[in-house]
């Protein structure tokens, strides 16, 4: 939840690895023992405290690695989380194979399953019983994959795509802009995002290229790809 | 701990998933990263006489020597194996009889035989012999140390950084190879990997094309788009980690898609059909000609990976057909090819795998690990070659004679012959000093 265990790496508990922060560490495990092993409770209470609510933008001279929890980490999306969320935003589905239609990137049981999305952003091969086995290290190839893929590129599209439904609807555009923010943000455009925005898509091109356009700036933004 | 996995790309007898393995406290590593690289990439620009480039045939497994290189035709047959020596284009010296084509440019290869180290399973044999440092990773192949190393390519991505608006550093390999990475470095000098077929009628390298439905003019207004609505990303000057890491790598990328040299360099359908035949029509021969292209355009490390070599039972049929056949084309066509191009002086090839194999062949007519011996070969770069063979295995192949060089040694004499300075002092995320190698020594002898 924080990007960072009080344990790192978050599977490796032993002696000569201690936890950055040991009696908070007690302090949580007790409490999860007093509440009878609730999960539910364990994660309202770090969401409540004032260091999970901590913002991400900080100084990171003091604390690059967030060992001492000043600021938030920014982490990015896992893989199948990421690969369900472009799915929503862009109203597509991803089909695997051997797998019904609408299966979530999430609820893909095997690891032998067919994605390069899944490869080249990291996934459990489940090859020990770890879920740690996720690599969450940005690379070259994911950068080219949000960029340039012509998989991504055709949900952008896609005939019954959310652009191509909101085209359709012929709305405003301030009010297409703000639907898109919503789906990729989870919150409405601030004003001088909707001025630029209605900036791009005023031109000779074709409504549907704008807002495909937009749509993958805002899926190409940090804001969308990074938990923060 | 119990495997569930079963498809796998891997050959391996330790049946591990050869992931990338660049995720045990990855997190805290990138906000070194990125000043090195940003730095690096500064210093780059001033950089003049650097046209070096190295192609590493990586035979994933472990080759086994005595059957091949380092042959022991008077030792008893229970050592000797079912292989014969043939002459070869050097009077005097020999190879497998399943090398023909690989005899016949032996005076383009010189070997290094006093290469020993102590690591008997894979990931630490890998990390021995692509990094030049010692580890010891647990049942799972990960490391149980905390600082993980950089692969020889990585460490050339950092001291040289890219060329040609190419990434310095490129894996020709289906799966991935263990601590090929740049380990402590930071993901931003991991290689560019490419898993799809070279050999495959539609090969094209992924992502790297504009789609057509898009173009290059929509391309670059969504770029400029998002440098002006991504509110974070103005952020990324004064945030360390992820943010940052993430913008290198989308500037990186963007040079990749719109440099007119990269898209050239994968065209590997321009090739005359005569000279893909040369080089094989498989997965690996054509991985070793498009890694001619690369080092034209200008990537500075390739790595093509020949799998199987992990030959536990039935060794000899399996070197026979198909893994010394494949070898033996794709090698001799490139060191051929090179040659014939003038670039071989400029281009340091290795052919090498993890460890060499046990002497006396096993119950499975196979052979086992052995990383007392290795047979090295390098060709072109400024070392020697004509036949030349430095250090001398015993009759048996079962260990060196006199006294042998270090893994250390192997890494400087690496990075000597590619100008890379081998004693260039990082830092990992924690402070703890590193250098480039641990007092590693180049092998003088290998130079002209």
């Amino acid at each position: 939840m924080m990007g960072r265990g009080l344990v790192e790496p978050v599977d490796d508990l032993r002696a000569t690895n201690p936890a950055s922060h040991p009696e908070l560490l007690d302090r949580l495990a007790t409490d999860f023992k007093e509440h009878g092993h609730d999960v539910k409770h364990l994660l309202r209470l770090i969401c409540n405290s004032r260091v999970y609510q901590l913002r991400s933008a900080a100084n990171p001279q003091v604390d690059i690695d967030g060992m001492f929890y000043t600021h938030r980490q920014f982490r990015r999306l896992q893989a199948a989380v990421f690969l369900d969320a472009i799915n929503d935003v862009t109203e597509t589905t991803t089909s695997f194979e051997g797998l019904p239609v609408g299966t979530r990137a999430l609820s893909v049981p095997d690891p032998t399953v067919q994605s390069y999305f899944l490869d080249a952003f990291g996934r459990s091969v489940r090859s020990t019983p770890c879920e740690c086995a996720t690599d969450q290290s940005p690379d070259l190839a994911q950068s080219l994959h949000l960029i340039n893929s012509p998989h991504i590129s055709a949900k952008i599209s896609a005939g019954n795509g959310r652009i191509a439904r909101l085209i359709k609807a012929d709305g405003s555009d301030a009010d297409i802009i703000q639907e898109l923010y919503l789906a990729t943000f989870g919150r409405p455009a601030t004003d001088s995002e909707l001025k630029t925005a209605e900036r791009f898509v005023k031109n000779d091109k074709s409504r549907q290229e704008n807002f495909e356009d937009l749509l993958w700036t805002l899926m190409n933004s940090t804001e969308f790809v990074f938990n923060h | 701990m119990f495997e569930l996995h079963a498809q796998q790309p891997s050959r391996r007898c330790d049946g591990l998933h050869r992931r990338s393995f660049l995720k045990v406290g990855s997190l805290p590593f990138f906000g070194l990263s990125l000043a090195t690289l940003l730095e690096s990439r500064a210093q780059a620009a001033g950089t003049t006489t650097d046209n070096l480039s190295c192609i590493l045939l990586w035979c994933d497994g472990g080759l086994s020597t005595i059957d091949t290189f380092d042959m022991k035709p008077d030792a008893p047959r229970e050592y000797r194996g079912d292989f014969k020596p043939i002459s070869t284009s050097v009077p005097g010296l020999t190879v497998c009889e399943h090398l023909p084509r690989v005899a016949q440019q032996m005076h383009r290869i010189g070997q290094l035989r006093t290469i020993a180290h102590t690591g008997g399973q894979h990931a630490e044999a890998c990390h021995f012999m692509l990094t030049g440092y010692p580890q010891v990773p647990d049942v799972n192949a990960e490391p149980v140390g905390s600082v993980i190393h950089p692969c020889y390519g990585s460490v050339v991505s950092e001291q040289l950084s890219w060329r040609n608006n190419l990434p310095p550093f490129v894996q020709l390999s289906a799966g991935n190879i263990k601590y090929h990475h740049a380990g402590f470095l930071g993901s931003g000098y991991d290689p560019l990997r490419i898993k799809s077929d070279p050999n495959a009628a539609d090969f094209e390298i992924e992502d790297v094309s504009i789609p057509s439905s898009v173009g290059a003019d929509r391309t670059q207004r969504r770029r400029s788009m998002l440098a002006e609505l991504d509110r974070f990303h103005r952020l990324a000057d004064q945030t360390a980690g992820a943010i940052a890491e993430r913008n290198e790598f989308y500037n990186q990328a963007y040079d990749l898609i719109t440099s007119p040299a990269a898209k050239q360099a994968f065209r590997i359908e321009q090739e005359p059909a005569d000279l893909r035949d040369r080089y094989g029509r498989f997965r690996e021969g054509q991985a070793a000609l498009l890694s001619r292209r690369l080092v034209e355009a200008g990537v500075r490390f390739i790595t093509v990976e020949f799998n199987g070599y992990d030959t536990h039972d039935k060794n000899f049929i399996e070197l026979e057909t198909p893994l010394l056949p494949k070898l033996d084309q794709a090698y001799s066509a490139l060191l051929e090819d090179l040659a014939e191009r003038g670039l071989l002086e400029t281009t340091l090839v290795i052919c090498m795998g993890e460890f060499g194999r046990t002497p006396k062949v096993n119950g499975l007519a196979g052979r086992d690990h052995y990383p007392a011996v290795n047979s090295i070969c390098f060709s072109g770069g400024g070392m020697k070659m004509d036949g030349f063979v430095h250090g001398q295995t015993d009759d048996k192949c079962s260990q060196v004679v006199g006294s042998a060089a270090s893994h250390h040694d192997l890494a400087a004499t690496i990075y000597s012959a590619l100008g890379v300075a081998s004693n260039k002092l990082s830092h990992n995320i924690d402070g703890r000093p590193i250098l480039t190698t641990d007092n590693g020594h180049p092998v003088r002898e290998m130079f002209v």
